[in-house]
């Protein structure tokens, strides 16, 4: 298991290098002069070779990209180009939305989508399982900013149960939360119910019944864990979706968090911020994915115990 | 005693079916893919022959964000204009860049993948890092972040939306080419002294063909839902353009007013992409690509 | 003849598949006494693992049981409701199967998943359920049974599960045993190891056992009676004795004919020609009659019944039922 755990850590750290190397360059892969970008419009030469000379764009790139991951590193973000401010300060107040968001949309989704599956796995071919199957077919094709508005108008505008936008509340977060939570749950429904379907095929289910186990234990117990064991790497999977589709839900509800900031800034051209929320976005990703990983082991006793 | 003799084998037993004939079978079968099939045929005509009942830069003031009537099926926008013509036209547009961008993506992963899978080795290793790195990008994010470098418009989203679909193929096809380069058949082309290129057209690329057709379809339905929501986002095709996406993203300044503006063009997105799945659903069992 | 435990009268159990309607099991009865190992054989594909599935109703959903009784001390197992049979298995009766490593559950414990059997069934707290498990593994003749109990199932070999299936079906103490192929999966060594095992608790428990498989050895080895199944009927039913001495029903005499033995030094191993029929392609008369070597006409038009013979054995073939019918 340590095993485990050491090579999967040792696969993700070049792939963050790569990744930062990426992000790093982004300034410099964007068509013109980053201090022309940078120091704007209307400036002057000498005011652009000065803005050079502060970024740093004369030292050497590895000199650079030694001194943008240790700014990263020690918490220097740098300013941000539109506000002035440092990316930090922007950055702080943004993630406290866009992580609650992500908590209540991959907590009920999980829940929801595990429990469809089963559901649907062991009514096999009736009724209330062709309806989740048409219902998680769709929820895998709606596009989440569509379903969001249309959510919106039913039950903000029409019905007014809940806030359009904003984040008054806790109530602010229903709908979104809904939205960026539906597609995760039909993918979790699909495959719990795949999943459990050829689980119950196997001869240690028939031992569990064999021993006169009640229907709820050998499904609960027997057949749900070795499901699990699965279910955790595709759940894995849903937190890239879950990153992306908080850009999206935040744009269709004004949050104001990581995800908005990202459009906002990309369409402000304020790059070292971009810089900045990628980076955190890459690297949250890539880090669930590897607790992901761990967990699977946990979840595995052939990994566990090898 | 299970020593059981086999009975004369009948012709039957061993008569392969023609393997399209077979395919046709098996797949007419799969209700819900043919209809989406269907779907599919209908809207590739549509984008053909763009049967609009109105110009879609017609404006008419006097009838602006107007409720579906017997004159305007889906209502009118902000201008007046028909939102049902302005769909149907809209249907080339948002087609067109799914298909390229997919197109692009299938044809440059599948060279990666092919070449990964069949020379190995370094190249592989490079080969599938390079794709990790690209995955490490939650979803979505790569387009958005390839976008916010190379700038919005129509076609840095086809481009974005083109190296966002690489990997996937790479991953597919690198492993469909791992388990046809296992057969024994390439075992002994290779030894008759076929050359490398020759058997990778003639032998592995045909071998990953059904891999590659499911994995497209299903790209397809990615594809469309990215291109409206980078539309939406507004980094994608002007709000000037009849895109699904575009309509959407001007159609969320009316939600109040006109909810029609909403809801039919993605009415047309959510069936578009449905069919799409549906159909390598239908594929994927019929094909019977070992996917991992 | 010892007391009937397990009586299985006029079983039917049908399968509905594509092809529509499939009988599996036709008109089976038999019954298994104290102390006594009863033989189920066949091919694969005669019905008798649908047999034993039956007994417990634990056949797949396509399957169901159109008619008969089980009955288990005289109560009938296909009239329960679902609580009471459940009560059975695992309890009265206990079952193992063919393939020990994929009958144990790899996400749990050893120790958790014999537990769990006396939790529910003889209502033991936790402490009582682990001593009474450790003592069971401790019986089947595993050493160490701590530490085998905190292991998973992947960590053991193929005999060592087999032995935890057995431990796990005796520790509410069953009255009847229904064993599956249970060393058909195994080594030769470790066979001969789990047959010894399962004789010395039918000894020490007074159990019945049912055992299925195809294998003659282990019948000629374990066994008190024997039943010959082909096409989900019974064909042959003796004392194990009997029957290798004298097997009446030409399928039962192909199947001996066709163990290798020692010291017979045949070029060809005797077979019994063509292939047991599709369950949806019958025969109309004897089930048999397209691969037997004594067939007569009547044979392929009617269908011969299961005739006593000798008081003790029966025999379901043409040819016997006009010999005895003479010898009457």
């Amino acid at each position: 298991m340590k095993q485990y755990v050491l090579k999967r850590l040792l696969n993700i750290i070049p792939i963050m290098i790569v990744v930062s190397i990426i992000i790093f360059m982004f300034i410099h892969l964007i068509p013109g002069d980053p201090a022309r970008i940078i120091a704007g419009q209307k400036a002057t030469l000498e005011e652009i070779e000065i803005m050079r000379e502060q970024l740093g764009l004369n030292d050497p790139y590895i000199v650079q990209y030694k001194n943008f991951m240790l700014g990263i590193l020690t918490g220097d973000w740098g300013n941000s180009l539109k506000t002035g401010l440092p990316v930090w300060e922007v950055i702080i107040p943004r993630m406290k939305p866009t992580l609650i968001l992500a908590i209540f949309s991959i907590v009920w989704s999980v829940i929801a989508g595990i429990s469809i599956g089963v559901i649907s796995a062991i009514n096999r071919g009736k009724l209330i399982d062709y309806i989740v199957m048409v219902g998680a077919s769709s929820g895998i094709s709606l596009p989440l900013f569509w379903l969001g508005l249309m959510l919106m108008q039913i039950f903000s505008v029409k019905l007014g149960w809940f806030p359009t936008t904003g984040i008054d509340s806790l109530s602010s977060y229903v709908l979104p939360s809904i939205t960026l939570g539906a597609g995760i749950t039909a993918m979790i429904a699909r495959y719990t119910r795949s999943s459990m379907i050829e689980i119950l095929k196997e001869n240690y289910i028939r031992t569990s019944r064999a021993k006169g186990l009640s229907e709820f234990i050998v499904i609960n117990k027997h057949a749900l864990r070795n499901s699990l064991v699965d279910v955790i790497t595709i759940v894995g999977l849903q937190f890239g979706f879950l990153l992306a589709g908080s850009v999206l839900v935040e744009t269709v509800f004004a949050i104001p968090g990581l995800g908005r900031l990202l459009i906002d800034s990309i369409l402000f051209r304020d790059y070292t911020v971009v810089q900045t929320v990628l980076l955190i976005f890459t690297f949250q990703f890539i880090i669930i994915n590897l607790i992901v990983d761990v967990l699977y082991g946990v979840a595995n006793p052939k990994i566990r115990y090898q | 005693m299970e020593e059981v003799k086999m009975q004369e084998a009948k012709y039957e037993d061993f008569k392969i079916e023609n393997p399209m004939k077979e395919f046709a079978r098996k797949f007419l079968k799969k209700k819900s893919a043919v209809v989406s099939l269907g779907f599919i045929f209908f809207l590739v005509i549509l984008a053909i022959f763009q049967p609009a009942p109105y110009d879609i830069d017609e404006t008419d003031y006097d009838n602006i964000l107007s409720e579906p009537n017997s004159e305007h099926l889906f209502g009118t926008d902000e201008y007046g204009r028909d939102v049902l013509s302005r769909i149907i036209t809209g249907t080339r547009l948002s087609l067109s860049v799914a298909v390229t961008a997919v197109t692009i993506g299938a044809f440059l992963g599948s060279i990666l993948g092919i070449i990964a899978g069949y020379y190995g080795g370094l190249l592989e290793s490079l080969i599938m890092r390079f794709c990790d790195i690209l995955f490490s990008f939650p979803g979505l994010l790569l387009a958005i972040g390839i976008v916010a470098i190379i700038g919005p418009g129509l076609t840095n989203v086809v481009i974005a939306i083109s190296i966002y679909g690489i990997p996937t193929f790479t991953r597919v096809i690198r492993s469909s080419t791992l388990s046809i380069k296992e057969l024994l058949y390439i075992e002994a082309s290779r030894s008759i002294g076929v050359s490398d290129t020759r058997l990778l057209v003639k032998h592995i690329f045909p071998g990953t063909l059904p891999a590659l057709i499911v994995t497209y379809t299903m790209r397809m339905g990615t594809a469309i839902i990215s291109a409206a929501s980078l539309s939406f986002l507004g980094f994608g095709a002007s709000p000037t353009n009849p895109d699904w996406g575009a309509m959407l993203s001007t159609g969320r300044d009316y939600i109040g007013v006109a909810p029609h503006m909403l809801l039919y063009p993605g009415l047309m997105i959510f069936f578009t992409v449905l069919a799409f799945n549906l159909l390598g659903d239908g594929l994927r069992d019929t094909l019977d690509p070992k996917l991992d | 003849m010892s007391e009937k435990l397990l009586e299985v009268k006029n079983l039917r159990t049908e399968f509905h598949t594509d092809k529509g309607k499939l009988v599996a099991v036709n008109d089976v009865s038999f019954y298994v006494g104290k102390e006594e190992i009863v033989g189920l054989v066949g091919e694969s594909g005669s019905g008798k693992s649908v047999t034993s599935l039956s007994v417990l109703r634990l056949l797949p959903e396509q399957g169901n049981i159109s008619a008969g009784e089980v009955l288990l001390e005289g109560k009938d197992l296909l009239k329960m409701n679902k609580k009471d049979i459940r009560n059975i298995r695992g309890g009265d009766i206990a079952m193992i199967f063919q393939d020990p490593m994929s009958s144990l559950n790899p996400v749990l414990r050893v120790g958790e998943q014999i537990m769990e059997c006396t939790k529910l069934h003889l209502k033991y707290n936790n402490s009582q359920a682990r001593k009474h498990a450790i003592d069971m593994i401790k019986r089947v003749g595993i050493p160490v049974p701590e530490d085998v109990m905190n292991r998973y199932p992947h960590q053991l070999s193929g005999g060592m599960s087999q032995r935890i299936m057995i431990a796990m079906a005796m520790s509410c103490n069953p009255k009847v045993l229904i064993a599956d192929e249970p060393t058909t999966a195994l080594d030769v060594t470790i066979q001969a190891q789990v047959m010894e095992l399962m004789l010395e608790l039918k000894e020490k428990n007074k159990i019945g056992i049912l055992l299925i498989t195809h294998d003659l050895g282990v019948v000629a080895e374990m066994c008190n009676r024997v039943m010959v199944m082909y096409c989900g009927r019974i064909v042959e039913m003796a004392d194990v004795f009997s029957l290798f001495k004298n097997p009446l029903h030409p399928y039962t005499k192909g199947l001996i004919a066709s163990v290798p033995k020692i010291g017979k030094n045949a070029d060809v191993l005797p077979y019994i020609a063509g292939r047991v029929p599709d369950l949806s392609q019958m025969p109309k008369g004897c089930k048999f009659a397209p691969r037997c070597s004594e067939a007569m006409e009547k044979c392929y038009k009617e269908e011969p019944k299961l005739t006593n013979i000798d008081g003790n054995r029966q025999c379901r073939c043409h040819l016997i039922r006009e010999r005895s019918e003479i010898n009457e």
